[in-house]
């Protein structure tokens, strides 16, 4: 899932100054679950504003709260369009596909982010996220036992480990596990030590060109096919 | 007991009883009419078979009291209160306890287990002499951590809203008994019986999914918070300090309240069942109606639950950042350190309002030199 944080609360105060109603939009999915954006996040922020102008008096804003399941679908977003005529700005605490979703649905409405989303990833315990996945298009955890070396090498080799492991960490990065030596491990494990051998070429970033889109439909047909589906 | 000349006879030519037999209900109410013309209700519930309307008294038991009709009056009126929050009906109290199924051992093993304080007894050399009872009473303090041993079973949390539960597992993590669980469809569950209550899912919930059920929910902390404030501002020119405390230790006696107000500010007491229960949201509400100070005290190494000093800890960091972001000297939140005792904790608690004394003298004076 996406992993982001909340901006820090300076930002977010320079950010909406120029506006004095605004909505702050939670997102009830990814940004629930990393701690971001969830119902409890988005009272935390308008609580934390709502102090800071009840005590500093330098603001006047006036701030409203709403979460919806999913930013990233604007079907979600219908369900406040009433509330979005109320307000001169949203906050959205959604990643940055949520963000992105939200302001083609309100283009009258100036939608401000956050949060600053950083990556895909795993919760390792309760609180500590950890990148797993970059998004290259191009899979090759076969052949990798699992474990990602484009994310979870500093360096992002493909043919490892480089010589600068220590102890098992990485040398650009003492707190990171040296990927290669987990490859290297889990591949002893499971007896398939000769895909170390092997030499992978490098990958061709030709292959991705963005903005990427995917078309995954079952296509319908409407007329001469009598109603029958066609995939 | 008979009363004198009250057996008479009298002759009439129509008699009409007006004494409330049965109920007449109008047709236009559309409501079921079950035996003897009666509204017929969902027994728990007290609701009608029309959404809304709930029905109680004579017109739903036949001729009964007015002691259980006025019951029944007070039980709709929590009825109708649960209807409107989407909450679920307390059950009575038989019901209740037929639900509870005892703790599975793994939570029991997760329990801190706190002995037993036998009350003190009078020396054998001195029970010959006299007829003094023999076992004697526990003094405060020895009073206090006996009842705090109780941990309040099956009033637990819950995840009331399924819908907005985005099964996160923080519960699950976070709680130190192990009750959550993921069922086989992959929803969390939480039941109710096992539950301790000590509230660190609530707080921890970043969808706010979770409630407790009774006897205390976020609401009342709220609600608490709210009322200190409102009396507080109405009543002193001192700078005013807000205080979450642990209602199960020391701060449940009152026998401290008398002491604080000889302290340099106006201190206000929200009592909590826990200091756990404490959210970041408390914390800011109370700056934010004007609070000058903030604390949490708890029963600390007293305490009949593990670790509670580590999630007070975690969420007043979470508030102090935010307080230091926005320019509010993050000193004025703290978590004191109590052991019970009565003596140091009011001189905590007055260290705490001389410091805060001494930042809101800085804040004033830096206005002015600004000005």
């Amino acid at each position: 899932m996406i992993v982001a944080e909340t901006k820090p609360l300076d930002e977010i105060w320079r950010s909406i100054a120029p506006y004095s109603r605004v909505l702050i939009l939670g997102c009830g999915t990814c940004m629930t679950v990393c701690g971001a954006g969830g119902e409890r996040e988005v009272s935390f922020l308008a609580d934390a504003l709502r102090m800071s102008q009840a005590r500093g008096g330098e603001h006047d804003h006036s701030l409203l709260e709403y979460t919806v399941k999913r930013q990233c679908d604007a079907e979600f977003l219908e369900t406040f369009v009433d509330r979005s005529r109320e307000v001169d700005a949203i906050l959205s605490l959604g990643c940055g596909v949520g963000v992105q979703v939200v302001a083609d649905r309100f283009p009258d409405l100036p939608v401000l982010p956050g949060n600053n989303t950083y990556f895909m990833g795993a919760s390792s315990e309760w609180g500590v996220w950890d990148e797993r996945c970059a998004a290259c298009g191009d899979c090759r955890l076969a052949d990798t036992a699992g474990v990602c070396p484009i994310t979870r090498c500093t360096k992002g080799i493909l043919n490892g480990p480089c010589a600068g492991a220590k102890n098992g960490k990485c040398e650009a990065n003492k707190e990171a596990d040296c990927a290669w030596i987990l490859i290297y491990q889990r591949l002893e494990r499971l007896g398939q030590l000769d895909k170390m051998r092997r030499y992978y070429p490098p990958r061709n970033f030709r292959v991705i060109p963005r903005p990427r889109r995917i078309v995954n439909k079952t296509q319908v047909s409407t007329g001469g096919n009598d109603g029958q589906v066609s995939v | 007991m008979p009363i004198e000349n009250s057996d008479f006879e009298l002759d009439f030519d129509t008699l009409v009883s007006a004494i409330g037999q049965a109920p007449q209900i109008p047709q236009d109410f559309r409501l079921r009419i079950g035996k003897g013309s009666t509204i017929q209700i969902d027994p728990v519930t007290l609701l009608t078979d029309r959404p809304g309307v709930f029905a109680g008294g004579d017109a739903v038991t036949g001729p009964a009291t007015v002691t259980q009709a006025l019951a029944a009056g007070r039980q709709a009126a929590v009825r109708i209160d649960e209807y409107l929050q989407h909450r679920y009906p307390a059950l009575p109290k038989e019901t209740r306890a037929a639900l509870t199924t005892p703790l599975l051992p793994r939570t029991i093993e997760l329990v801190r287990r706190v002995n037993r304080l036998d009350p003190p007894v009078l020396p054998a050399q001195d029970r010959t002499g006299g007829f003094a009872p023999v076992e004697l009473i526990y003094d405060w303090k020895t009073a206090i951590d006996e009842a705090r041993r109780c941990l309040r079973c099956g009033a637990g949390a819950e995840i009331l809203f399924q819908d907005k539960c985005a099964t996160c597992l923080n519960c699950l993590r976070v709680c130190p008994y192990e009750v959550p669980q993921l069922d086989a469809s992959g929803t969390l569950q939480i039941p109710a019986d096992q539950c301790l209550a000590c509230g660190v899912c609530v707080a921890e919930c970043p969808a706010k999914a979770i409630m407790l059920r009774k006897p205390y929910d976020r609401r009342q902390v709220t609600e608490e918070l709210e009322h200190a404030l409102r009396s507080a501002l109405q009543t002193s020119s001192k700078p005013l300090l807000v205080g979450f405390c642990c209602q199960y230790g020391l701060f449940g006696t009152g026998s401290l309240a008398g002491l604080w107000k000889a302290a340099s500010a106006s201190i206000w007491i929200v009592p909590v069942l826990c200091v756990a229960k404490v959210e970041e949201e408390h914390l800011l509400r109370a700056f934010e109606m004007g609070a000058e100070g903030v604390f949490i005290a708890g029963c600390g190494a007293q305490c009949a639950r593990e670790n509670t000093g580590q999630w007070v800890a975690r969420r007043i960091e979470k508030v102090r950042r935010a307080l230091a972001t926005l320019g509010i000297e993050s000193e004025r939140l703290q978590a004191l350190p109590t052991d019970g005792e009565e003596a140091s904790t009011v001189q905590a608690v007055q260290e705490f309002a001389d410091r805060v004394g001494r930042l809101c003298l800085t804040a004033a004076l830096k206005r002015e030199v600004r000005k």
